[in-house]
């Protein structure tokens, strides 16, 4: 190396027990003109993959899922399902910084992946677990703010988003082409909605259950799908 | 970590998984084939330090049809072509096996793709890349319990919920569970989802 770069006029690997480094040392006549170490090394570390998993920027250590749980919860930004998959078959051992003796040679936990990429659940886990990651990741996100919403109106909504083997989205867009005023008014941006009805002169059937409970009326399913009739010459006669 | 050592690895994990894909569509696995270690895996099919992917195709017949069996093909050159199709088909109808895997490294070509999806109606070659089989996503834990049921049971259900075939929620063919199970268009799978309300869930989704 100090054939090679003629500013180099020594280097040491120093292994401290805690960390491990190389020193190397570099000599420049006086008359250089200032330069800066920190944004040529940046260059230099940029240019030097070792190892990478495309799509991946960065990574850091998140809470553990549970308490007292020691296993490692790894986040990252950027999602690539098969990456991982790929970057799982290098055995443990391969990373010499993480210090695991005797682990078994699976260094992820490759059946516990999560991700708020839903498409990329989709492709690569189907329809059933795109479903499921739905549920996980909107909970999640009313979770952020302190804000519980029932199970049961979640998978509602991820069941109405995946009917279709995919995923479409379940908002004002993916609901405008709805036949019912009354349902689309109660459900966002009302004004609009009110509006446009009318402005084209729309009718409601009162048929959906929003329309129904925003005109006041039972809601046709369960003890709302039928109505009893009396005859009422047998009940006065008997 | 070499290429080599890398290479039997993945060969590795893509072997046990397809195995479990053959014992969850009720084909006879031998449970050695399940369990098989990464030591075992290299002295058995890679003693001279590379795969030798010929000695990895193996028949497997259905637990209660011995009769209906099934090829699994590991193609030895990266990209699958019209003449590997042909050499298969021929090698099944030589030994009157109608199904078929292709477990395939590089690519297939838009030909060979065509060929594949247009053999006579009786046979069915599926194929599947290395790298859909690295890990099997059944595992995973978002995704629940799936059944194929049989004509006769997706006629019961449909009886029992009074339901048209449109009404039930769809699963795409080329969705990956799916294709795992091998699924043909106009099957039902009944899906049985852990449910934190009711302890179970269960649900059904159409092929389509």
């Amino acid at each position: 190396m100090i054939n090679d770069y003629p500013h180099v006029v020594g280097y040491n690997f120093v292994d401290t027990g805690e960390e491990t480094f190389a020193e190397i040392e570099m000599q420049f006549p006086a008359t250089t003109p200032k330069f800066l170490m920190l944004n040529l090394a940046e260059e230099a570390v940029r240019a030097t993959v070792i190892r990478e998993i495309t799509g991946i920027a960065s990574a850091f250590v998140n809470k553990p899922r549970f308490e007292n749980d020691t296993a490692l919860v790894l986040g990252t930004a950027g999602c690539n399902i098969r990456g991982i998959w790929e970057a799982s078959l290098v055995p443990l051992d391969e990373f010499a910084t993480i210090d695991a003796p005797g682990q078994s040679q699976e260094w992820v936990d490759i059946n516990h992946l999560s991700t708020n990429d839903i498409a990329a659940v989709l492709r690569n886990y189907g329809v059933e677990a795109a479903r499921m990651a739905i549920v996980q990741e909107v909970s999640s996100v009313f979770g952020a703010y302190e804000i519980g919403v029932d199970k049961r109106h979640l998978s509602l909504v991820a069941d109405y988003m995946t009917f279709e083997g995919g995923f479409k989205p379940f908002n004002r867009v993916g609901l405008s082409s709805s036949p019912s005023p009354f349902g689309k008014m109660s459900f966002e941006s009302t004004c609009t909605f009110l509006c446009e009805a009318a402005v084209n002169g729309d009718f409601d059937d009162l048929r959906s259950p929003s329309a129904r409970i925003v005109m006041g009326q039972p809601v046709r399913s369960g003890t709302g799908s039928f109505d009893v009739l009396m005859d009422l010459s047998v009940s006065t006669a008997a | 970590m070499d290429s080599d050592t890398r290479e039997i690895t993945r060969m590795w994990r893509v072997y046990r998984t397809i195995h479990q894909l053959c014992r969850d569509r009720n084909y006879l696995i031998a449970n050695s084939d399940l369990t098989r270690t990464l030591d075992q895996f290299r002295s058995e099919f890679a003693s001279s330090g590379t795969v030798d992917r010929v000695r990895l195709t193996f028949v497997v017949q259905k637990k209660d049809d011995p009769t209906n069996q099934m090829f699994v093909f590991f193609p030895e050159a990266r990209s699958v072509g019209v003449a590997h199709i042909r050499e298969y088909i021929s090698k099944m109808s030589k030994e009157s096996v109608t199904n078929g895997i292709i477990v395939y490294a590089g690519s297939m070509s838009p030909l060979t793709e065509k060929v594949r999806t247009s053999l006579p109606s009786n046979y069915r070659l599926e194929k599947f890349h290395e790298s859909d089989l690295l890990v099997n996503i059944t595992e995973h834990e978002l995704v629940p319990q799936h059944r194929i049921l049989s004509d006769e049971q997706k006629k019961d259900i449909l009886k029992r919920y009074r339901l048209r075939e449109t009404q039930l929620p769809r699963i795409s063919l080329d969705d990956p569970v799916a294709r795992y199970y091998g699924m043909v268009r106009g099957q039902v799978v009944q899906i049985i989802r852990p449910s934190e309300t009711a302890g179970r869930y269960v649900t059904y989704r159409m092929c389509m």
